[in-house]
């Protein structure tokens, strides 16, 4: 089991050494000069070559990749991200922050995902094309191929401005989370249903059900005693990447809804080419990702005791 | 089998639940309580932008916050003129090379210190000679600053620059902040300054300013203002329209897209005001590159452009045809009486004909074997219409025989190939007030030869001109070097201007009072005499 994880630590830091310098390269891959980009949002308009020449100085951008990088990396591994550029505060702290609501609000879209999907996708398996079943698979295109930005938008509309019910941004109360969770949540807990749904049906059609009915177990005994479990490794795999996701990719959503996550400041760090703040974001994501799918596979032993780690 | 009913149970028992949490339809948003009319009222406002930490010597802080916390020496009003704010007068020598300034008596900052001579000093020497802010000229210009007594502020410049009195109207980084309001090293701390209004709570999300009540002046007629941040444009809209913030809108605050103008207008709920254009959008050749050595081609192509078209089709009427470079409501711009912005084709065919360009087989003119094909750069995230102006200007000059290629970018492209000077023509647009006309004539119209430079025109007989201009002394001799410049920008059609966009807000119906001043960071001007109904 150490070895196991030994190996994943060290391929994780060779996966997010690799992909810090291939940001670095793509932020100079992309159009325009950071130091041009960072001083026209700096100052609005077109600013001059004396601006432009005091921004690279100033944040050392006059350097080659190859020196700029190497000075980043000295400076994060020895735990230092530096200051933003964009707004001059030590990165650490603002993603310390920016985390906190993007866990929130990743976690109770989670929990809003399982409450929905679960249900829905075990109804939808027992009762395969009768009525619940159509109008989830009718439900579940819709809501996977809408973009979400529509939604959220669809969603403000009605139960802010028509209804009233509800605010249409921010994040003081619960109910002003209620909006970004349903827009998040109803396109996973539609594919994740889907998922279930068809892992169950499958495993409906197993011999060793014939078995058990012939015993005289009862359905629920069946569900939650060798249905679920026989299903959980695939599931809890999907599961766990979305809410990795969740965590780390809802830029869209975060602007519409003016909700300051990590989406949010990335997105602000790109317009700025904050590269500093670009860098540790991206890091953060890959972090998270990295670490969720470990959770993810170190938990197939608990699904599937014939599984062992060496 | 039970699965279903417990499935549609449990779907009921969750809306059941979430409906009893829910405030009752209809009634106003969780974030202001509805004020009964002796109680405290909140102007609610939405910025487009995160507010930042409030420093006005730094450029991480929205600059309408900024407007709402700290003062000016003079204040640029409504009408173009320069009037007094923490000075009260200033007299200038005649040779414009010492400035004296006599400082409003009675004026503290929030936390209580007097506004004197010596705290203006403090703060004029924090960006005076600092490279961070060499895009100012006044920056750069001023030699010494004497303080003769607590009330007289002394500056002494190297040359004349009459600029440097607009400059001190300006936001950053010249307004003034309290001298006890920074650390022991001199970083900025607190955000502290002689504003109407002062600091309540300020974080990434919003701010809640409350009126100052020692202010010097007359007091703002609201109680409380609270600035939430709501990034996303048509999240403004809905917000406005659902009453979660009170108003919207202008460049620096949270801009409102022209696409959700009619349903504001159409709405029983808001009121939107305007204000005429203050900003100018333009055409710029590739300055010195073949076809725009040529001024018959710009020439014509100005007289090959719509412009009321443009007005009526794309901006329905909220924009004003450029009659000129600049609007004239900016100080010290005139018209001259080169009529080089009619719209006129048979006009421009006789020009380009004029030059040598003679119609090929494909409708399209042609010279030496070289058809006149141009890529037109624009930037479409600056304004929607700034798209559906460049396809609409790509079917006028097809009229005259010019092929447009558009490129429509986002900023950074945008950006990219405007200092790498790889366009034939690119879409740019004026500052507005109080940086033009110098600003504008300055730095794109002025010859610089260096890589990054930002020229959209020059021309050997007009930097003299502009060179002159800006340490001109007296106003009459400044209004005829004016005169001359927009006579020379007339006669060479040194670039094609298009059209004023209106500036545009919209209040909720409630609020009473709200004024649009000189500028677009006026914020402080235009709730200054807000009241709320309810």
């Amino acid at each position: 089991m150490i070895r196991y994880l030994l190996q994943r630590a060290l391929n994780s830091i060779l996966l997010l050494l690799g992909l810090s310098f291939l940001i670095y390269l793509l932020i100079y891959l992309a159009p325009a000069d950071p130091a041009q980009v960072i001083a026209a949002q700096r100052l609005g308009g077109t600013p001059d070559a004396d601006q432009i020449a005091w921004v690279r100085v100033r944040y050392g951008l006059d350097q080659s990749i190859w020196v700029q990088y190497g000075q980043w990396l000295q400076r994060t591994l020895t735990g230092d991200l530096g200051d933003s550029i964009r707004t001059n505060q030590p990165i650490g702290q603002e993603l310390t922050k920016h985390l906190r609501l993007s866990a929130l609000l990743g976690g109770v879209t989670m929990l809003f995902v399982l409450l929905v999907a679960v249900p829905s996708g075990v109804l939808a398996a027992y009762r395969t094309n009768r009525t619940w079943d159509h109008w989830a698979r009718i439900s579940a295109a819709v809501f996977v191929s809408v973009p979400d930005f529509w939604l959220g938008f669809l969603l403000i509309w009605l139960f802010a401005v028509h209804l009233g019910w509800l605010p249409a941004f921010g994040t003081k109360s619960w109910q002003h989370y209620l909006l970004p969770v349903l827009t998040l949540g109803l396109g996973q807990a539609a594919r994740l249903s889907r998922l279930l749904r068809s892992l169950l049906v499958e495993q409906l059609q197993s011999d060793y059900l014939r078995t058990a009915r012939a015993k005289g177990l009862r359905p629920a005994a069946m569900l939650w005693g060798h249905l679920l479990p026989n299903i959980a490794i695939p599931f809890v795999t999907v599961a766990v990447q979305q809410l990795g996701m969740l965590i780390s990719g809802t830029i869209i959503i975060e602007t519409l809804f003016s909700l300051p996550g990590l989406g949010n400041y990335y997105a602000q760090a790109v317009a700025y080419r904050d590269i500093p703040a670009i860098q540790a974001t991206v890091l953060l994501f890959a972090t998270i990702i990295i670490v969720f799918n470990l959770l993810a596979d170190l938990s197939y032993p608990f699904c599937d005791p014939r599984i062992r780690y060496r | 089998m039970r699965f279903a009913r417990m499935f549609y149970v449990w779907l009921l028992l969750a809306f059941l639940l979430t409906a009893c949490a829910l405030p009752a339809p209809g009634s106003p948003s969780t974030t202001a309580d509805s004020p009964a009319p002796a109680a405290e009222q909140t102007l609610i406002l939405a910025s487009g932008r995160n507010l930042g930490p409030g420093n006005p010597h730094a450029y991480d802080s929205s600059m309408v916050l900024l407007d709402l916390l700290y003062e000016p020496l003079v204040r640029y009003a409504a009408d173009g003129t320069i009037i007094p704010a923490l000075a009260e007068s200033w007299e200038i020598t005649a040779d414009g090379l010492t400035w004296t300034f006599a400082l409003r008596p009675g004026v503290t900052f929030h936390d209580g210190s007097a506004f004197d001579a010596a705290a203006a000093k403090w703060n004029l020497e924090r960006w005076l000679g600092n490279e961070a802010h060499n895009w100012l000229p006044t920056a750069t210009r001023i030699l010494t600053i004497d303080t003769p007594d607590a009330a007289t502020l002394v500056l002494t410049l190297a040359a004349a620059y009459y600029p440097a009195m607009q400059d001190f109207t300006l936001i950053r980084p010249v307004r003034f902040l309290s001298p006890s309001a920074v650390q022991a090293d001199g970083t900025f701390a607190k955000p502290v300054g002689t504003g109407p209004w002062q600091v309540a709570t300020l974080t990434d999300e919003g701010a809640t300013l409350t009126r100052y009540d020692a202010y010097w002046g007359d007091l703002p007629t609201v109680d409380k203002i609270a600035i939430e941040v709501v990034l996303d444009a048509q999240t403004r809209i809905a917000a406005l329209l659902s009453g979660d913030v009170h108003a919207i809108g202008g460049e620096y605050l949270g801009s409102i897209p022209p696409e959700s103008l009619a349903s504001l207008e159409q709405s029983d709920a808001v009121t939107v005001l305007t204000a005429e254009g203050i900003t100018s959008f333009y055409l710029a050749g590739n300055h010195g590159q073949p076809p725009f050595d040529d001024p018959h081609v710009r020439q014509a192509i100005n007289h090959a452009i719509d412009r009321q078209g443009l007005v009526d089709a794309i901006f329905g009427g909220r924009a004003e045809v450029a009659a000129g470079l600049l609007p004239a409501v900016i100080p010290y711009v005139t018209r001259s009486e080169v009529a080089a912005y009619t719209y006129d084709p048979e006009r421009a065919r006789t020009l380009l004909a004029a030059a040598g360009w003679t119609l090929n087989a494909d409708g399209v003119l042609e010279k030496n074997g070289q058809p006149l094909q141009l890529e037109l750069v624009v930037d479409q995230s600056r304004l929607p219409q700034t798209a559906s102006m460049a396809t609409a200007i790509q079917a006028q000059l097809k009229e005259v025989g010019i092929a447009l290629e558009l490129r429509l970018y986002d900023y950074s492209g945008w950006l990219d190939a405007f200092y790498a000077r790889e366009y034939d023509l690119i879409m740019r647009f004026s500052w507005g007030p109080p940086y033009d006309p110098h600003t504008l004539l300055a730095g794109a119209f002025r010859t610089d030869e260096r890589p990054e430079s930002t020229v959209s025109y020059a021309s050997p007989d007009l930097d003299p001109l502009i060179d002159a201009v800006l340490v001109s002394i007296g106003e009459s001799e400044r209004q005829a070097l004016y005169n001359q410049i927009w006579q020379h920008l007339d006669e060479q059609a040194a670039v094609m201007p298009l059209v004023y966009p209106q500036r545009i807000y919209a209040v909720r119906k409630e609020v009473q009072g709200f004024r649009l001043g000189g500028t677009e960071y006026d914020l402080s001007y235009a709730v200054h005499q807000v009241t709320l109904t309810q």
